[in-house]
């Protein structure tokens, strides 16, 4: 008997010992109090299942991180306007076919070498070779020419006018690599304001301050992009102190935060729907769309998935391509359940309709809008049951092979055009996943294209985005709200019209 | 000898057994590695062209056949989605995977054996009942669920630990291990719990025999009972259990590490799985597998020592 009360007092000893020691030790790793501000920790929702080289990375995920790394000739800034980079200026010719870089003097990789225009060359030719079909970027196949004028001058020839053509230029996928290099995929060499350092898969993606910075240098000296892929995980990792940023916050999470965030509020620049497949019977119908439009009441959903935040949107293009948008367009299908009915009474529908809606159940904003919007059908006699499918599976079914009735998903744009929102849904457009046809759509478009003139050009933009509108193309909803949560040791977050985390504008908070 | 060469065999066809699974399943479900890279950029040429490059145009046996050819020389091929061979990968990530294991097992260990005895030696007593209950509270609670109150208790309220602070092994090997700690703990808690009821209830029922007895009468007081004649026997039946326990933990961690933020060999399996990243995803369950068959192979070896009269047939 005492034997076995000293063995277990023993045991308890052993484990109490244990946890504190082991507490202890990581103590002293605890960053609360004695947080360096010149190293911050980003969280990021998923790793870079990518190639680490721009030209080739896909992910709007791997892009955002990438662009503290890379740049073009030139590049975005928060406001969207296109700002030179690796060049210090362009000149365009009358007709718009030759396009003249002088790049800037000096600009160093990150691993010491200047850039030379042998260097430019071979980047932008390999965003533009065909060889492989379609080349890395689907706009380049324009590009007829690319010559070394001088050491400081490039020279592009296009073969047809391109009023977007330095949009793509200044696209991350556009970046400028050292001519020559094999290992790409592994080691990102660039002229960005970071270096990369290192990564762990899963873990986490290193950068530090690269001091040969042409431009204005990062405030902050060591970035750790870490992997929080757990959502429910994710508050306590912030509010434990273990993650000092981190975008694309959910609004339910963000509001779980303690008073060391500040919570930064923005919209994540795409267009979320209930976008319909046109060559399912029923939504080859004007009026049974039109009748969906009627039935969904946006100010419910809004309320519903992200407490009233977001911006309801009723056509193909979002707030922030100010150019573009037409936020007159948001009327054109108020709620109306009634005039909904009659609709598909008109169509043949009168004893109702049912459907599937597709859902790609990592994004918990389409699925909570899916199921929302299901519901709202009901009182119209509409079924619509959810189906939720992977991402991958989503990719090829939905995406790839077309093969579904309606799908709740979000469209971003991966460049400053507006080609990049609108050129999908022209009849033969490779990602048209809506097998949307409309001849009077593919007119406008083609006009659009063909046109020089800038105000003439947004004009017949715009005048796409009301045939999509009014033709109800698909359920448009909104552009959903994004949350960014900042440590209050941090400031100078700047939101971008496009998928863009830049942090060399963030600084610690007492040098404001 | 002869045993060993047949247990051997077995091992070699599981594992034939289970990569075929694998690659066929993934043959199987919808999604495709080639698509899975080009994301929403996919275009028909580009989507062939990646295919042909990444070897996807064979036909399946093919494939098959030189996958497991190369994986038996040693070459596991290269992620499809990260770029860097697997073999690094899963290298780099064994520690986290092994060393939470290993604690997991050994707070199995401390835990059930002391507690079981105690439970059994007081058998209907007091402590027996508080134990009793406790146990059914722990067993009835899954790790991830136990993993989020350890992360609030003890990470957001006491904060004894970062939640989301991992740190790797060798950055920090003490704050490496003082991080595993508590994935650990929430692992180990329902398979102790299990443990110690099983332990119980094999002592008692050897306690009930007539060995004991004449134990007792020799003079012996009930420790010595317990210590020299009854627990090797009644920790038989619990090896099974411990063995089954060490490779569920390994191959179970997979939720634990999601909740605690640990990036190991779980979390790589899921996103390849997601990412349709073949090369990894065999990997990783070739390499559990094997893990699983081993552990089997040492537990049927511990029971032959602890009770030869347990036939290896």
């Amino acid at each position: 008997m005492n034997k076995a009360t000293r063995k277990k007092i023993a045991g308890l000893l052993v484990i109490t010992a244990l946890t504190t020691a082991l507490s202890g030790c990581n103590g002293a790793g605890d960053k609360t109090g004695e947080e360096n501000s010149s190293q911050i920790t980003v969280g990021i929702a998923q790793d870079l299942e990518d190639s680490l080289d721009p030209h080739k990375a896909e992910a709007a995920a791997t892009r955002e991180v990438l662009f503290n790394v890379f740049e073009g000739l030139y590049k975005p800034d928060c406001d969207g306007e296109l700002i030179p980079a690796v060049a210090e200026d362009y000149s365009c010719s009358e007709d718009g076919l030759t396009y003249t870089f002088t790049l800037r003097e000096d600009v160093k990789f990150h691993n010491g070498n200047t850039v030379t225009a042998e260097d430019v060359i071979s980047s932008i030719e390999a965003c533009a070779d065909t060889s492989g079909g379609t080349p890395l970027i689907p706009a380049f196949s324009n590009i007829t020419g690319i010559l070394k004028q001088d050491d400081r001058t490039v020279v592009i020839t296009l073969a047809e006018r391109d009023a977007d053509f330095l949009s793509y230029i200044a696209s991350v996928k556009a970046a400028i690599m050292p001519a020559g290099q094999t290992d790409a995929d592994t080691n990102p060499i660039g002229t960005g304001p970071y270096r990369y350092v290192s990564r762990s898969v899963q873990e986490n993606i290193v950068m530090e301050k690269f001091d040969e910075y042409w431009g204005e240098a990062a405030y902050i000296e060591n970035v750790t992009f870490k992997v929080c892929a757990d959502p429910d995980s994710l508050v306590m990792n912030l509010n434990g102190g273990a993650v000092d940023m981190m975008a694309h916050l959910p609004v339910s999470q963000a509001q779980q935060l303690s008073t060391d965030f500040a919570v930064l509020e923005g919209t994540m620049n795409l267009v979320q729907g209930m976008y319909l497949n046109h060559d399912f019977e029923p939504f080859a119908d004007e009026r049974v769309r039109q009748a969906l439009c009627y039935a969904v009441n946006k100010d419910e959903i809004l309320d519903i998935v992200s407490d009233g935040k977001g911006e309801q949107l009723g056509s193909s293009m979002f707030p922030n391509f100010r150019k573009y948008y037409l936020p007159e367009l948001n009327e054109t299908y108020s709620y109306d359940p009634e005039k909904a009915k009659e609709l598909l009474a008109d169509a043949g529908y009168a004893d109702g309709l049912s459907f599937t809606i597709t859902v790609p159940s990592n994004y918990p904003q389409h699925v909570d809008t899916a199921q929302v919007v299901a519901e709202q059908l009901k009182a119209v006699g509409v079924t619509a049951e959810i189906e939720q499918v992977e991402w991958n599976t989503w990719l090829s079914s939905v995406y790839s092979e077309r093969q579904y009735e309606a799908t709740v998903v979000g469209v971003d744009a991966s460049n400053l055009t507006a080609t990049a929102m609108l050129s999908r849904f022209c009849s033969d457009a490779d990602n048209n996943f809506i097998n949307y046809k409309n001849a009077e759509y593919d007119a406008a478009y083609e006009a659009a294209q063909l046109e020089i003139d800038d105000d003439a050009q947004t004009l017949l933009y715009q005048e796409c985005e009301i045939i999509l509108a009014e033709d109800a193309a698909n359920v448009y909803i909104q552009d959903l709200a994004e949350m960014v949560a900042l440590s209050n040791e941090f400031t100078g977050y700047e939101f971008y019209p496009l998928y863009v985390q830049d942090i060399s504008k963030i600084r610690p908070a007492e040098q404001q | 000898m002869k045993y060993a060469g047949k247990k051997l065999l077995s091992m070699l066809a599981t594992l034939l057994g289970v990569s075929f699974l694998v690659f066929f399943a993934f043959d199987v479900i919808p999604g495709d590695p080639a698509l899975a890279q080009l994301g929403t950029n996919a275009t028909p040429e580009r989507l062939e062209a990646l295919r042909e490059e990444m070897g996807l145009n064979a036909p399946f046996f093919q494939r098959y056949f030189q996958w497991i050819a190369a994986f038996f020389t040693g070459d596991f091929g290269t992620s499809y989605s990260y770029h860097i061979p697997v073999g690094d990968m899963i290298l780099e990530k064994l520690p986290i995977s092994v060393f939470m294991t290993l604690m997991a097992f050994v707070m199995v260990l401390v835990i059930s054996i002391p507690l079981g005895i105690l439970s059994a030696k007081h058998e209907g007593g007091k402590l027996d009942t508080v134990i009793c209950t406790v146990n059914q509270v722990l067993m009835s609670v899954p790790p991830f669920f136990s993993g989020m109150l350890i992360t609030l208790l003890f990470g957001i309220v006491l904060r004894w630990f970062t939640p989301g602070g991992f740190v790797s092994l060798e950055q920090d090997a003490g704050a490496f291990f003082g991080y595993l700690f508590f994935p650990a703990l929430a692992i180990a808690l329902p398979k102790a719990a299990m443990a110690v009821k099983m332990l119980r209830s094999s002592l008692v029922t050897e306690l009930g025999k007539d060995y004991p007895r004449t134990a007792y009468s020799r003079g012996n007081t009930k420790n010595q009972v317990l210590r020299n004649h009854v627990l090797k026997n009644a920790l038989i039946p619990v090896l099974t259990f411990f063995g089954m326990a060490l490779t569920d933990i390994l191959t179970g961690s997979i939720i634990v590490e999601q909740v605690f933020g640990i990036p190991g060999l779980g979390r790589i399996l899921l996103t390849s799985i997601m990412n349709r990243d073949y090369p990894v995803v065999e990997a990783i369950i070739m390499f559990m597998a094997i893990i699983v068959i081993v552990v089997n192979f040492l537990v049927d070896l511990l029971y032959r020592r602890l009770d030869p009269q347990i036939n290896m047939e």
